[in-house]
């Protein structure tokens, strides 16, 4: 049996409210419940989770603590130690990370005439960009337009998104699904329209994720790796980012990788870099278990921040409302959103819905912290995590039989291993730390205040205000990937790089040792540390 | 299902050499409860991206097994390795130029016709797949069906590494799923007349106007759209 007794009684509720709840309506929350709702349970809202930068471009910006120890942490390698007359390697564009965005930028920076670099920390394609499981969106059914989808991301992100940025994400975004197709990625098509499945994702008005399965990032990126390694790019793998280098004149000019496996430095001089460099969920924010991948360290951020690029949405942090809360081995993986648009739903205790599941992440995760922490109404685990059901046999009774096994093959087995069948049962949840809404702040085409230094992807703020919706990650990594790299390659012929520094790195050191404010840590960290006791989850709600 | 817990350790065998560790550890974490910190061998720590692919001997069976390192909880007496890379050779393609069938995927793999059916690579798969059956749909000509039972493949290469004729089945099979995305399956249908209407510049007047709009009125406009959500 694989939920243990203590839960069971639980379990038992849920099936007996089940049909009463099937045509259950609940109202979706006005803007202002909405904002109520947040304040009172969002995460970010909690006392003593940020604190102020004291030096550097964001100096008097508030951050989450986590990151702001480590933008505020010595450089993992001493400057002094890199001879920056020792080039390794001299090309146009460098692109840092091989996720999404940075496979689609190094992809059309090459296409676009550029000798290209591309560093990553893993493997190419090791990224959160593979994890991806619901799918990428974009307004290419005859009932929606870039509009409506730009007024749903808007909304989404409360208003605070950078408005030329959505509106490059809702226009150049059926351009981006027009490129993978014709590449190749197997999209799901509603057989009878020849459109994205009609189903609808939080916050979204209309239709318009396309998967492939639930294995959409890992059906790209295995399409674009091998995009990349049919061109003359130069993959470097396992090197990863630990300072930027700038120029006499203040230009980005380049980068000190650090080789992980002989764990020799190396100097790429570059006309432009790219940094696509991701998330930062291995941080940990606030002890929450993450659905990122191993290396989501924040990285580019700290080396763009010491390089004088200005970050934004520092305090902002995307928890998702249904991350894995049992069994411990699963902590924190994430169920995808699209289990809700099927018709799962989010129940407690005693078998009791408390909100409308459509509705934006920021806004539901908040619920289910209320349930367990402000209601009391949660389930405990054996191991004493809290969390509440996610009543997933429903997709079948409302899809028919099959449908679980057929659309979540990954999700399906991943629980399998573990006894259980999410078909017959529901999976327990608890919000994990998803998604980092801030990063480098850039212009529509990518571009940083930074001469020559780009950002796309995760690692870039702005396009999703303080709360991003399910899909549009993925059409951000290639709208703004595409865009940075076919910049970069047309810029290169009038960049003139001058003599090669490291000096901001001793400066921002300066800088932060005269406000008194230089932590103990070095950084970037590059890998996170769960040796020996930190293997064992942290259980905090 | 126990919790996880510090006690209850069993021996393993990592690269040969014993460790204790807590039962209810991911192989995964327990290389990590013993000391190690990964730099090869760990990726997503979801099950997709095939980085901590590992082969086992089985302590009742005897046999070799495969798993992904973080999918799969340890067991007691297993001996175990890690395989994060098998060498392969990676043929370039151009997909624009390719047509779906037997004989283009030969071409560029033309070792996919030494397949001696032994099933090795089927039985090599964490992810259960029909390796040889995915093959011998290749060879009848079948890529769609290919395609299709081949799309939990998280390439990590294990099929490969015990295959007697050297064919990369994984390699294989992703090319197979791109030509049927590419050539097999229908593309969506309103995609093309989207992208004519932007490159038009039909949508430019109303993203002007939601983007000059009163704060409040667009907050309205939102809230509205939002109710209406229709699935259209
Ligand atoms: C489990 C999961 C499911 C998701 N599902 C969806 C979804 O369905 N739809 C959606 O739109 N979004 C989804 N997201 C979000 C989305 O996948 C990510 O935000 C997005 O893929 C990030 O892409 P990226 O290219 O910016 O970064 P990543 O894909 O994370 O790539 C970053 C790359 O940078 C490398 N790197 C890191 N540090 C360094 C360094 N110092 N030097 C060199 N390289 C470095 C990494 O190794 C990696 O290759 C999901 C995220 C997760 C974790």
């Amino acid at each position: 049996m694989p939920y243990p007794e203590s839960m069971r009684a639980s379990i038992k509720k849920l099936e007996e409210t089940r049909e009463s709840r099937l045509n259950q309506k609940i109202p979706i929350l006005s803007i202002d419940e909405k904002n109520q709702l947040l304040k009172e349970f969002h995460p970010d809202y909690r006392p003593g989770v940020h604190r102020e930068l004291k030096a550097g471009v964001n100096k008097g910006d508030m951050a989450v603590v986590e990151l702001a120890n480590l933008l505020e942490a010595r450089s993992t390698v001493d400057p002094n130690s890199v001879d920056l007359s020792k080039i390794e390697l001299e090309v146009d564009t460098l692109v840092v990370g091989a996720g999404g965005a940075g496979l689609t930028a190094a992809i059309f920076s090459c296409d676009e005439g550029a000798s290209v670099a591309l560093a990553t920390k893993l493997r190419l394609g090791d990224s959160n960009t593979t994890m991806a499981e619901g799918g990428i969106n974009a307004a290419i059914s005859p009932g929606d337009s870039p509009s409506i989808h730009y007024l749903d991301t808007m909304g989404g992100g409360n208003f605070t998104n950078i408005p030329e940025l959505v509106r490059a994400l809702s226009t150049d975004s059926p351009l981006a699904i027009k490129w993978l197709e014709d590449l190749g990625v197997p999209f799901d098509r509603d057989p009878d329209s020849d459109l994205p499945l009609p189903l609808l994702a939080g916050g979204h008005s209309r239709p318009r994720v396309c998967s492939v399965g639930d294995y959409t990032g890992m059906s790209i990126i295995q399409v674009l790796r091998a995009e990349v390694e049919n061109r003359p790019i130069r993959v470097m793998e396992f090197s990863a980012v630990v300072e930027l280098i700038l120029d006499d004149k203040g230009q980005c000019a380049g980068a000190v990788l650090f080789d992980l496996l002989t764990r020799i430095p190396q100097v790429v001089k570059a006309k432009s870099v790219i940094i696509a460099t991701g998330g930062i969920g291995r941080l940990h924010i606030q002890g929450f278990p993450t659905t990122n991948h191993y290396g989501a360290t924040a990285d580019g951020l700290i080396v763009g921040y010491r390089a004088g690029a200005k970050l934004g949405y520092l305090d902002s942090i995307q928890f998702h409302p249904t991350g894995t809360a049992y069994p411990d081995q699963l902590l924190g993986l994430l169920v995808t959103e699209v289990s809700r648009s099927r018709g799962a739903q989010l129940v407690d205790v005693n078998g009791e819905r408390y909100i409308n599941e459509l509705q934006t992440r920021d806004c539901v995760a908040s619920a289910n912290v209320r349930q367990v922490i402000g209601r009391k109404k949660g389930i405990t685990t054996p191991s004493g995590m809290q969390g509440v059901w996610l009543d997933t046999p429903l997709i079948d009774i409302i899809h028919g039989e099959g449908t679980v096994q057929k659309s979540y093959t990954h999700l399906y087995h991943r629980f399998k291993r573990y006894d259980i069948d999410f078909s017959k049962e529901p999976i327990l949840i608890y919000p994990a730390q998803h998604y980092q809404n801030g990063g480098i702040i850039t212009d529509d085409i990518g571009r940083s205040n930074v001469p020559n230094l780009y950002a796309a992807g995760e690692a870039a703020g702005g396009v999703h205000g303080r709360n991003r919706l399910g899909g549009n990650s993925l059409s951000d990594l290639f709208v703004f990937g595409r865009r940075a790299g076919i910049d970069a390659a047309r810029r290169a012929p009038e960049i003139e790089s001058g003599r090669l520094s490291l000096n901001h790195v001793f400066e921002y050191a300066n800088a932060l040792e005269t406000a008194g404010s230089l932590t103990e840590a070095s950084s970037p960290i590059l890998l996170p540390d769960y040796r020996f006791e930190k293997v064992f989850p942290k259980f905090n709600q | 299902m126990e919790a996880l817990q510090k006690t209850d350790l069993i021996p393993v065998y990592f690269y040969g050499k014993r460790y204790d560790v807590p039962k209810m550890l991911t192989v995964l974490q327990a290389f990590e409860f013993v000391g190690y910190q990964f730099i090869r061998g760990c990726g997503c720590r979801g099950g997709v991206c095939g980085a901590c692919a590992a082969v086992y001997i089985h302590p009742e069976s005897h046999h070799l097994e495969v798993a992904l390192a973080c999918q799969m909880k340890v067991l007691a007496g297993m001996r175990i390795i890690q395989v994060p890379y098998f060498p392969v050779d990676k043929p370039g393609y151009n997909i624009d130029a390719l047509n779906p069938t037997t004989e283009q995927v030969g071409q560029i793999y033309p070792q996919i016709y030494r397949c001696v059916a032994c099933n090795t690579c089927t039985k090599m798969c964490p992810q259960d797949i029909n390796v040889m059956g995915c093959i011998s749909m290749i060879l009848r000509g079948d890529i769609e069906g290919a395609a299709a039972a081949s799309r939990d493949c998280v390439m990590c290469g294990l099929c490969t590494s015990r295959c007697p004729a050297e064919i990369p089945q994984f390699l294989i099979f992703l090319l197979a799923r791109r030509l049927d995305g590419r050539f097999i399956q229908k593309p969506f249908r309103f995609l093309p007349t989207r992208l004519e209407r932007i490159a038009a510049g039909d949508y430019e007047a109303e993203l002007n106007a939601l983007m000059t709009m009163d704060i409040e009125v667009l907050k309205v406009r939102y809230q509205k759209q939002q109710q209406d959500k229709q699935i259209i």
